[in-house]
C-alpha cells in the first residue's frame, strides 16, 4: 500500500506540471489571435476611446507575461478573470455549466461503459457466431457514426414523428425533475452510444487477447470450469486495458458535449464555449479548454488509483 | 504385459492446424504407450509436433484452430476423444496436468499463487474444508521449497526459478497420474534448470506420477528418462528406452545428428556438425521418409512410405537402413 | 518482358501474407472497393454530379426526392446529391491532409524524443502529455477558432490535435528498437546517430504508424464533419457533409433528407476507413498470426467418431 501512496502522489504532482503546461499552452495560443481581443469583440463599429477604456478595465495592456501571471494568480484565488462577452467573471460562468454537462456526462459515461464492457464480453465469448457479428457490426457503425447526426436522427424518430420525448432544451433539474429527465434521456443516450461501441471493441479485443495468454490455458489445464475461467482469469485482466482509456474517454466525452449541447440547445460548458468562440472571447474558451482538461486530469488520477486496486503489479 | 496397465495409449494419431493461409499437419500418424510411473522424453525440434502430441492428450488443442483428425488417445482407461467435455474436464488437473515451458507467463498475474494452488484443489476436492486445502496448499509449497507465508504474493513477486516452482506446485497439487512437462526448463537458467529437473524427477518418484517431457535437450532425457521417442516432422522415428538410444550404434540418421550437434567435452572439435537443411514443411503431407531431403544415406527408396522397424527387443527405428529385428516373441 | 515483371509483382502481392490475412475477409474488400470508389467519385465530382453544387435556385427550393433532384434540394434550391459529391473532397482532403501533417510532426517528435533521451525527451512528452489532456474535439476546435476557418487552416488544427498519439506510439518503437542488437551492432559498425536512426530505428516505427494513420483517417474525416457542423470547418458554401447535416437541422420535419443524406456518407466513409485499419493492424500483428483460423467445427465433429 505505500507503493500505492507513493504512486499516487507522483501522479499528482505529474498532474499539475501537465495542468502548469496545458495554462501556459492555450494562454499562449490566443497570444498568436490578431488584433487587439477587445477590439476584436466590439468589432468596427466601436471608437478608439471604448477600445482604450476597455482594454484598460481587463488589463489587456498589461505585458503578456503579467498578464499570465495574474491569470494563474487568480486561479489559485477561485477567479479566472473577466470574460468580455458576459461582462462578468469567468469561473462564475463556468463553474454552473459545468455542473449541467457533468449531470449529463456522469449519468451518460456510466450507462455506455456498464453497457459496452457486458456487450463486449458477450461478444467476445461468442466469437464467430452470428450474434458477435451482429453486435461487433453495431459496435462498428457506432464508432463511425457522427455523434451529431445520431443525436438529430433521435430528434427526428423519437421527438418529431413520434412525440415521446422533447427535441431538444433544458430545464434545470431543481426547478422539475420529471421534465429535467424527459429533456436530458436523448443527449444522455445518444453520448452514452458513442462510449459504448468504443468500450465494446476494446472489451472485446481484450477479451480475445487474454484468452490466448498462457495462464488462461494453465487455468484450462487445472480442470477449471468454463465460467469460472471467465470470471476469474479472463474478466480482471481483460479489464486492466479498459481502466487504463476510462479517464480519456470520459475526457472525450465531454469534449463531444460541445457538438450535444449544441444540438439539444442545453446550457452547458460546451455550448458557453462555443459562445465564446463566437463572440471571440478567447479568454472565456481559453479557461472553459483549462476546466476541461482539469477534469481529465482528475480522472486520470481516479483511474490510476482504480488500476492499483485491480493490478497487483502496478503496487 | 496386457492392455490394462498402460496408462496411456496412442494409436495413429494426426493433428492439423487450420490457419488463415494453410493446413499445417502437426502430427501425423503417431503411436505412443506409457505405463503407470513411467518417464518418456519427447525430443526433437521446434514444430517436429511434440507440444501438439502433448495438448492433444489433455485435449486442450487452440479451439477451432487445432484439430485431431484420426486415431485414439486412451488415458488411464477413458477415450480422450470421444468424452464429453465436462468428464475430461474434470479430469485435467487430477488425472493428467500440464506444465508449460514458459513459467514468466503461465501464472495469472492478477492472483495470489496461493490462490492459483488452491483453485486446483478446490476443483477436484470440494468435499475438503478450507483449513484442509490451506494446509495442502502449505505442504505443497514447501514440497516445491518455497516458504507457505509467500502464498499471499503475487506471480510478479517471484523470479523465474521461483515462479516454475509454483507452476509444478500447482500441476502435481492433485497428485496427477500424469505430467505432460513442456520444455519446462528451457525458459531457465542452466543452474535452475539442473534444480528444476531433479525437483520434478523427485516428486515424481515420490508420487508415482508418470510423466512425458517435451524437450529439444538429449542431455535432459539422459538425465531424467527412462523412455525416450524421437520426433521429427510430426512422426516417431525413434522410440526406445534410453539405453537404446544413449549407448547404441544403431540409430535413426536424424538422432545422430542430434548426438553429433552435442559438443563433447573430450574431443578436439573445430566445428560442432549441424544437421543441414531445414525441417520439411509442415504443410505438405508426408510421402516417405521426411528427414529424407537432409539426409546423407537417402535413395529413391526412401521415397516410399516407411513403417517402424524393431531393431532391438525395445528399440523401434523408422528408417529403411535398419533390417527389421525377429521378433522376440 | 514487361508482360513477365507485371506478373511477378502480382505473384509478390498475391503471395504477401499482409494483403491476403486482409483481404481474406470479404467485408474488408467490399471497404476497400466503397473507399476507391468514393475517392474516384471525389476526384471526377464535376463529372458525375448532376448540378452545380453551389447554383441557388430560388425556384426549387427544399424539393423532395424527385426524378431530377435524387436527394432533393436543400433551403437554398441546390442539388443535395451534388453537394455531395463535392463534399467528399473535402473530407478526403481533410482526411488525408490531416493525417499527412500529424503523422510527419508526430514521427519527427517521437523519434527525436527517443533517439535523444533525457532533458530533450521529457519537455517534447511532457507537452504531449498537455495536449492529450485537452480531447482532441476541443482542441482542434481551439486551434480552428484560433487559425480561423479555410480549408488549409481545418487540416492544421485537425493535424495537429492528432499530433500526440504519432509521437508516443513512434517514441514507443523507438525505445523498444533502441536496444536491439541490429541497432547496437549499427552502433559497433561506426554508423553515426542520425543514420543509425533513420537506417535502422526508423523503419521499425513504420508499421506501427501506418496503422495509425489508416485508423486515424476515419477519426479525420469525423472531427472535420464535427468542426464543420458546428459552423468552425470550411467556410461556405463549400459543401461539406459536416456543414451539410447542420443546414438540414432547420428543416428536418418536413425535409429530413437533407440532414440524413451526408450523415450516411460520412458514416460509410468512417466505417470503411475503420474496418480497414482494423484489418491491417490485426494482419500486421504478430501476435495474431496463426490465431485467425476456419473455426471449421463440422470438420471437429465429423472426426470425433473416428
Amino acid at each position: 500500500m505505500p507503493n500505492l501512496l507513493k504512486m499516487i502522489g507522483k501522479r499528482i504532482v505529474q498532474s499539475c506540471i501537465t495542468i502548469l503546461l496545458v495554462t501556459l499552452f492555450v494562454f499562449f495560443l490566443i497570444q498568436l489571435v490578431p488584433g487587439n481581443p477587445v477590439a476584436n469583440y466590439l468589432g468596427a463599429s466601436a471608437t478608439p476611446e471604448q477600445i482604450e477604456y476597455y482594454t484598460h478595465l481587463y488589463g489587456y495592456d498589461r505585458p503578456v507575461i503579467v498578464q499570465y501571471l495574474s491569470w494563474i494568480g487568480g486561479l489559485f484565488r477561485g477567479t479566472m478573470g473577466q470574460s468580455i462577452s458576459y461582462q462578468s467573471e469567468i469561473a462564475d460562468i463556468l463553474l454552473p455549466r459545468l455542473m449541467v454537462t457533468l449531470s449529463m456526462v456522469v449519468p451518460a459515461f456510466i450507462i455506455g461503459t456498464v453497457t459496452g464492457v457486458l456487450l463486449g464480453i458477450v461478444s467476445a465469448l461468442n466469437r464467430g457466431k452470428w450474434l458477435d457479428s451482429v453486435i461487433s457490426f453495431f459496435a462498428n457503425i457506432g464508432v463511425s457514426m457522427p455523434m451529431f447526426w445520431l443525436g438529430m436522427m433521435g430528434m427526428l424518430v423519437l421527438g418529431l414523428r413520434l412525440h415521446w420525448l422533447p427535441t431538444s432544451g433544458y430545464v434545470p433539474m431543481e426547478r422539475d425533475f420529471g421534465q429535467w429527465l424527459s429533456h436530458m434521456i436523448m443527449p444522455i443516450l445518444v453520448m452514452s452510444l458513442g462510449v459504448n461501441a468504443g468500450f465494446l471493441r476494446l472489451t472485446r479485443s481484450s477479451m480475445l487477447e487474454v484468452i490466448r495468454q498462457d495462464y488462461v490455458t494453465t487455468a484450462r489445464a487445472k480442470g477449471v470450469p468454463k465460467n469460472a475461467i471467465i470470471m476469474k482469469h479472463q474478466l480482471r485482466n481483460s479489464l486492466i486495458p479498459i481502466v487504463t482509456v476510462m479517464g480519456s474517454r470520459l475526457g472525450t466525452m465531454v469534449g463531444s458535449t460541445v457538438l450535444i449541447e449544441n444540438l439539444f440547445v442545453i446550457p452547458g460548458l460546451g455550448s458557453v464555449m462555443m459562445n465564446g468562440i463566437s463572440s471571440r472571447d478567447f479568454m472565456l474558451v481559453a479557461n472553459g479548454v483549462l476546466v476541461i482538461s482539469i477534469f481529465v486530469a482528475l480522472c486520470n488520477l481516479m483511474v490510476d488509483i482504480l488500476y492499483g486496486i485491480i493490478d497487483p503489479r502496478t503496487r | 504385459m496386457s492392455e490394462k496397465e498402460k496408462l496411456l495409449k496412442i494409436q495413429d494419431l494426426s493433428v492439423e492446424y487450420d490457419t488463415e493461409i494453410s493446413t499445417v499437419y502437426a502430427v501425423n500418424g503417431l503411436d505412443m504407450e506409457l505405463g503407470y510411473g513411467e518417464t518418456l522424453g519427447l525430443v526433437g525440434e521446434t514444430g517436429a509436433g511434440k507440444t501438439s502430441t502433448a495438448l492433444s492428450i489433455i485435449q486442450l488443442l487452440p479451439e477451432g484452430i487445432g484439430f485431431v483428425t484420426s486415431g485414439s488417445i486412451q488415458l488411464d482407461g477413458v477415450d480422450m476423444l470421444n468424452t464429453p467435455e465436462e468428464t475430461i474436464r474434470k479430469m485435467r488437473g487430477s488425472t493428467v496436468s500440464m506444465i508449460f515451458q514458459d513459467p514468466m507467463s503461465a501464472l495469472n498475474p492478477v492472483m495470489t499463487v496461493g490462490a492459483q494452488i488452491m483453485e486446483v484443489l478446490k476443483i477436484h476436492h470440494p468435499e475438503q474444508s478450507r483449513a484442509q486445502l490451506e494446509a495442502r496448499v502449505d505442504e505443497m509449497m514447501e514440497l516445491v521449497g518455497i516458504p507457505a507465508k509467500r502464498k499471499t504474493e503475487y506471480p510478479h513477486q517471484f523470479s523465474g526459478g521461483m515462479k516454475q516452482r509454483i507452476v509444478i506446485a500447482v500441476a502435481l497439487a492433485c497428485e496427477p497420474k500424469l505430467i505432460l512437462a513442456d520444455e519446462p526448463t528451457t525458459a531457465l537458467d542452466v543452474t535452475i534448470q539442473a534444480q528444476m529437473l531433479g525437483l520434478i524427477n523427485d516428486l515424481q518418484k515420490r508420487l508415482n506420477t508418470a510423466m512425458i517431457l517435451i524437450t529439444h535437450d538429449l542431455g535432459v532425457v539422459a538425465q531424467t528418462c527412462e523412455k525416450v521417442m524421437v520426433m521429427y516432422a510430426g512422426e516417431a522415428i525413434e522410440y526406445g528406452t534410453a539405453e537404446d538410444i544413449f549407448e547404441t550404434d544403431q540409430r535413426h540418421p536424424y538422432t545422430q545428428g542430434l548426438f553429433n550437434a552435442i559438443p563433447k567435452l573430450n574431443e578436439e572439435c573445430d566445428r560442432l556438425e549441424a544437421i543441414e537443411g531445414m525441417m520439411a514443411d509442415p504443410t505438405q503431407k508426408p510421402k516417405g521418409c521426411r528427414f529424407a531431403d537432409r539426409c546423407k544415406y537417402a535413395t529413391a527408396e526412401c521415397r516410399a512410405q516407411q513403417p517402424m522397424r524393431q531393431v532391438g527387443p525395445t528399440h523401434y527405428i523408422r528408417c529403411r537402413l535398419f533390417d527389421p529385428m525377429q521378433s522376440a516373441r | 518482358m514487361e508482360n513477365t515483371k507485371k506478373k511477378g509483382l502480382l505473384d509478390r502481392l498475391k503471395s504477401s501474407r499482409v494483403l491476403r490475412v486482409m483481404f481474406g475477409r470479404k467485408i474488408i474488400v467490399v471497404c476497400a472497393v466503397l473507399i476507391l470508389v468514393m475517392v474516384l467519385v471525389a476526384i471526377f465530382a464535376p463529372v458525375i454530379a448532376p448540378y452545380d453544387p453551389n447554383k441557388d435556385d430560388l425556384y426549387n427550393v427544399l424539393k423532395g426526392c424527385s426524378a431530377e433532384h435524387w436527394l432533393g434540394t436543400d433551403s437554398n434550391g441546390r442539388d443535395v446529391l451534388s453537394r455531395i459529391i463535392y463534399g467528399a473532397r473535402v473530407s478526403f482532403t481533410v482526411g488525408l491532409v490531416a493525417v499527412l501533417i500529424s503523422s510527419v510532426i508526430g514521427m519527427a517528435l517521437g523519434l527525436i524524443s527517443g533517439v535523444a533521451g533525457g532533458v530533450v525527451d521529457s519537455v517534447i512528452m511532457r507537452i504531449m502529455d498537455a495536449m492529450m489532456a485537452v480531447p482532441m474535439l476541443i482542441l482542434a476546435l481551439f486551434l480552428g477558432a484560433i487559425l480561423g476557418q479555410g480549408l488549409f487552416n481545418v487540416c492544421l488544427a485537425i493535424g495537429i490535435s492528432m499530433v500526440p498519439q504519432y509521437a508516443r506510439i513512434t517514441r514507443g518503437q523507438v525505445l523498444s528498437v533502441r536496444n536491439a542488437d541490429y541497432v547496437t551492432a549499427g552502433t559497433l559498425c561506426g554508423a553515426s546517430r542520425v543514420r543509425n536512426t533513420l537506417v535502422h530505428v526508423f523503419p521499425n516505427c513504420l508499421s506501427a504508424n501506418i496503422v495509425t494513420m489508416t485508423a486515424s483517417l476515419g477519426g479525420a474525416i469525423l472531427a472535420e464533419a464535427n468542426l464543420s457542423f458546428l459552423g468552425m470547418g470550411i467556410s461556405p458554401p463549400t459543401a461539406s457533409w459536416g456543414a451539410m447535416v447542420s443546414g438540414g437541422y432547420k428543416y428536418l420535419s418536413n425535409q429530413p433528407v437533407i440532414a440524413i443524406a451526408p450523415g450516411i456518407a460520412i458514416m460509410i466513409v468512417v466505417l470503411c476507413f475503420n474496418m480497414c485499419g482494423d484489418a491491417l493492424r490485426d494482419a500486421l500483428d504478430p501476435k495474431l498470426r496463426g490465431t485467425l483460423g476456419n473455426g471449421s467445427k463440422k470438420r471437429r465433429k465429423a472426426t470425433k467418431g473416428v
